[in-house]
């Protein structure tokens, strides 16, 4: 098999394709964090004081706080003081008001994408609200969703417009003490999604953001918050693509979710930062946390996650299954290439009555990658009749990477049923050999049986971003897996 | 001479005792408990911040104060030997009592050709190389506090060693007793197997106690086992309902051998169970199988770690709880296959049965995989008996509860079957089904 470890290696040399950098001007602050860069950052906003307040509270636990070390990864310290805490693209006091008023080197960059935004808006039916940086710049099909009565904008925008439904929301499913990366989110946090959708309202689309990094040395700190209202249904995209680069990008993100009774949340992600080069050097960290609650009965969070980026992934979305008879699911595939390293999984707390959760999990790595799957579930002692089944597979491409399983499980109530199992392999040579022998080369009969074996999770994904996820992982793996 | 669970008493403990321990002529040896109490003084006791201590809270042992050298009620001790006997059982017994040998209370007067079985003490005494060879070789590097506590005060326990070729056909029996009065022992012993290249045998370490007493067992022992050598070691725990126990096993296995670990907890307060296995060279099989039960406020801990060192090595594990009352178990199984692996095969199940709305279970079974070929799977399930099988046997004009008996019994004693000794096994039978209250109907059943 002499042939497929240079195919493989061919493969995973592969440079990405996505690697370039926008040259626009940007308004930064210099790097460093004190209260004054928070206070400078509201300012800049011209966030209510309880904005301000919030932040500073966060900053002030921050300060307290050690940067955890428990994942099953390894990077050089971060300096959190020389990061840049606010980059805006120019001219945000003008605020393009349609596609036409945004700048052309935007627009150029999303051409690059691949992320038509006319075409988006016109034959997908997806309202996109991109963020370039730090400031939504883009915001589409707003007027049909303000006729649904679905609140969706940039969240900068809710705390002036709805501060009533930011007060009671932001912090209450992530709070500001949760962890070292939420706390810090909490406290510069530049902007990202809120969206709100009213009782019994159906999202007529698929709401979308497109985060992209850029501008040299920037951190990014999205914040995102869904509210759900009773019996309200809202599917969320999120999608990434970073420009190359040489410096380690940060990447602490916060979203929240929130699903009222017989509300339901689904919430799709297709990550693609920037990995390193095949030494690993540059690529982004992204220090996620994302958390959903099931705060009436019936109540449903999905989470669909399709990992292929970053340089080290540290991800957990999770659900607290509060009302009864409320669902969490998770549906993940990671892929970690050359150095890349993830530690990702997924929490299921089950606190009421007949709560359900599933967990799918798929890893697959390559090079040097290194992946762990950590995943809790938790039954209360109030979960009665809980039910959890995991799966968790992890498929093995070459001598050099490692895959690695840590569940947790707690069960404090004695009519939960809980269920978990793994298996790690690497495909099969029989495997291989009956497509050869059928005629498939090498390179098809291993993306044959890499989607095979993660069809389970790009099922659950919506369809256009099942398109887009079949398509990264086969550029991730071209030619790679022997 | 008292000693709290904290490093400075530990250390001045030491300081005046370290000259009556065995072998301090032995500079070897010296060093080695120097080194010990350097380690502990440098990792402390373990604390629920410590991530492989997260669900164990050692503090119901460290209030107390423990005595080193507490004095043997002989007479008693004679009694309880003799009543704890497995007459079907045929084995050669060596009992220990308070971490010391008690060559007067042993039947191991005529050994077998090939077979050294008596107290580590006295190994050390008269032949301290046989000792040194093995002994530390099988502790990991990165220990906890109760491991190297038992490292600085080694001083007596066990020592068999099996020479190459040898089968021992009578199983060695090691009964581990207490022997309390007014004070609470720390009984520290440590035992050391060695099977030479194709020898075999079988042994069974029960910890036994009937008292109220409190007092720890902080034991650790060391298994060898040689090229194309076999052995199927039975720990069975039946611990004082105040007694804690930590127990340290730890195994090395070289080419083609065969170790099957039974773990058998049933009583004890606070039990933590530390097993390792290091499958050194290729074509080592090694297979773990444990079963707690837990009634009361007991605490049942086991962690279990498999290294696969070598290629094509196969380790299988399979632990079974089941939990009634207040009682809780922990189950950490971790597995790891290192970048030489290749073709290893490997298999982990942990299942637990909750009887109570106040029992609870902590499971954490782990991969961690840096080979490609491989074959590696684990699973856990938690939950209740299967109402259609309870209905069922209803239907067979079995009442409820013997129902819920018949299958409460065989989900457990399924965790049992690797047991070859049909004696032994029928006494865990009868523990067993007394202990659950699984009824008149199980008896002779065998699952």
């Amino acid at each position: 098999m002499a042939d497929t470890g240079t195919q493989l290696d061919a493969l995973v040399r592969r440079e990405y394709k996505e690697g370039f950098i926008t040259d626009i001007e940007s308004d930064t602050f210099p790097p460093g964090l004190d209260e004054d860069v928070i206070r400078a950052l509201s300012a800049k906003k011209g966030e209510p004081q309880f904005m301000l307040d919030w932040r500073l509270d966060a900053f002030a636990r921050w300060q307290q706080m050690r940067e955890p070390d428990w994942a099953h990864v390894s990077y050089p310290k971060i300096d959190f003081r020389s990061i840049s805490y606010y980059s805006a693209p120019k001219r945000p006091e003008d605020g393009p008001q349609s596609l036409d008023e945004v700048d052309p080197k935007l627009l150029e960059t999303y051409e690059k994408l691949g992320i038509p935004i006319e075409e988006q808006k016109m034959l997908a039916g997806v309202a996109v609200d991109a963020v370039f940086d730090s400031v939504s710049v883009a915001t589409t099909f707003k007027k049909s969703l303000s006729k649904a009565g679905v609140i969706f904008c940039p969240i900068s925008e809710a705390v002036h417009e709805h501060p009533e439904l930011i007060k009671k929301y932001l912090g209450s499913v992530v709070p500001v003490t949760d962890n070292f990366y939420a706390s810090l989110n909490a406290a510069v946090f530049s902007d990202g999604s809120f969206v709100y959708v009213p009782k019994g309202v159906r999202c007529p689309m698929e709401l979308s953001t497109y985060f992209r990094i850029n501008a040299m040395n920037t951190g990014q700190f999205e914040r995102t918050l869904i509210v759900a209202e009773e019996g309200s249904y809202v599917s969320y995209l999120e999608g990434c693509t970073a420009p190359m680069r040489d410096e380690n990008q940060l990447h602490a993100a916060v979203v929240e979710l929130v699903a009222m009774k017989d509300a339901e949340i689904k919430y799709s992600t297709v990550q693609n930062w920037y990995p390193g080069d095949e030494e690993g050097r540059g690529g982004i960290y992204n220090f996620v946390t994302k958390r959903g609650i099931c705060r009436g009965e019936r109540a449903k969070i999905s989470w669909t996650q399709v990992e292929t980026g970053s340089a080290i992934t540290w991800k957990y979305p999770s659900v607290v299954l509060e009302g009864d008879h409320s669902i969490g699911q998770f549906y993940s595939v990671a892929l970690t290439n050359n150095m890349q390293q993830a530690d990702t999984g997924t929490k299921m707390i089950h606190v009421g009555k007949d709560t359900s959760s599933t967990i799918v999990s798929k890893g697959i790595s390559a090079g040097r990658g290194q992946q762990s799957y950590r995943g809790l579930v938790k039954a209360l002692k109030s979960a009665e009749n809980a039910r959890n089944h995991s799966q968790c597979d992890s498929l093995l491409m070459g001598d050099k990477c490692g895959a690695h399983t840590f569940p947790y499980i707690e069960i404090k109530n004695p009519t939960a049923k809980v269920e978990h199992e793994a298996t790690t392999s690497r495909i099969g040579e029989d495997q291989l050999f009956y497509c050869r022998q059928r005629g498939l080369s090498e390179e098809d009969a291993v993306s044959m049986i890499v989607n095979g074996f993660c069809k389970e999770v790009f099922r659950e994904l919506p369809m256009e971003f099942a398109v887009e996820a079949q398509k990264l992982l086969g550029i991730s793996l071209e030619g790679a897996v022997g | 001479m008292s000693v709290k669970l904290n490093t400075e008493s530990c250390e001045q403990a030491f300081d005046s005792l370290s000259g009556e321990l065995v072998g301090v002529d032995q500079a070897w040896l010296s060093q080695r408990r120097h080194d010990a109490l350097n380690r502990l003084g440098n990792t402390g006791f373990p604390t629920v911040k410590h991530e492989d201590w997260k669900y164990t809270d050692i503090r119901l042992l460290t209030k107390h104060e423990y005595v080193l050298d507490a004095s043997i009620d002989l007479t008693a001790m004679a009694a309880k030997v003799e009543s704890s006997r497995i007459d079907a059982l045929d084995a050669l017994r060596i009992v220990i009592v308070n971490g010391r040998f008690r060559r007067d209370l042993s039947t191991i007067d005529s050994l077998p050709e090939g077979l050294i079985a008596g107290g580590l003490a006295e190994q050390i005494a008269s032949d301290p190389a046989s000792v040194k060879a093995w002994i530390g070789q099988a502790l990991p590097e990165n220990g906890h506090g109760f491991s190297s506590l038992n490292d600085a005060f080694v001083n007596d326990g066990v020592y068999i060693n099996v020479s190459a070729g040898i089968t021992v056909s009578r199983p060695v029996e090691i009964v581990y007793m207490i022997s309390a009065g007014d004070v609470a022992p720390l009984a520290q012993p440590r035992t050391l197997v060695i099977v030479a290249e194709g020898a075999s045998i079988e042994v069974v370490e029960r910890y036994i106690s009937d008292s109220e007493d409190t007092y720890l067992t902080n034991a650790v022992s060391e298994v060898f086992v040689g090229s194309g050598a076999r052995i199927e070691l039975d720990r069975i725990q039946e611990e004082g309902s105040r007694a804690g126990h930590v127990g340290g096993l730890f195994v090395c296995q070289r080419t083609d051998s065969h170790a099957v670990i039974n773990t058998i907890s049933l009583d004890g307060m606070l039990i933590r169970n530390d097993l390792r296995a290091s499958l050194d060279e290729p074509g080592a099989k090694v297979v773990l199988n444990g079963l707690a039960l837990g009634d009361g406020r007991q605490h049942i801990d086991n962690h279990t770690h498999v290294d696969h060192i070598a290629e094509h090595c196969i380790s299988r594990e399979f632990y079974k709880s089941v939990l009634d009352d207040r009682s809780r178990a922990v189950f950490h199984g971790r597995i790891v296959v290192h970048k030489d692996a290749q073709k290893t095969d490997s298999e982990q199940q942990n299942k637990s049965l909750l009887l109570s709305r106040n029992a609870e279970v902590d499971t954490k079974p782990q991969l961690e995989i840096y080979a490609d070929d491989v074959k590696c799977s684990h699973g856990a399930t938690v939950g209740q008996l299967d109402e259609t099988a309870v209905y069922y046997l209803r239907t067979r004009g079995i009442d409820e509860q013997s129902a819920r008996g018949i299958l409460t019994f065989a989900f457990a004693d399924s965790a049992i079957t690797d047991i070859s000794n049909e004696a032994l096994r029928a006494y865990i039978d009868t523990r067993i089904r007394d202990k659950l209250g699984a009824g008149d109907l199980t008896k002779g059943m065998s699952f």
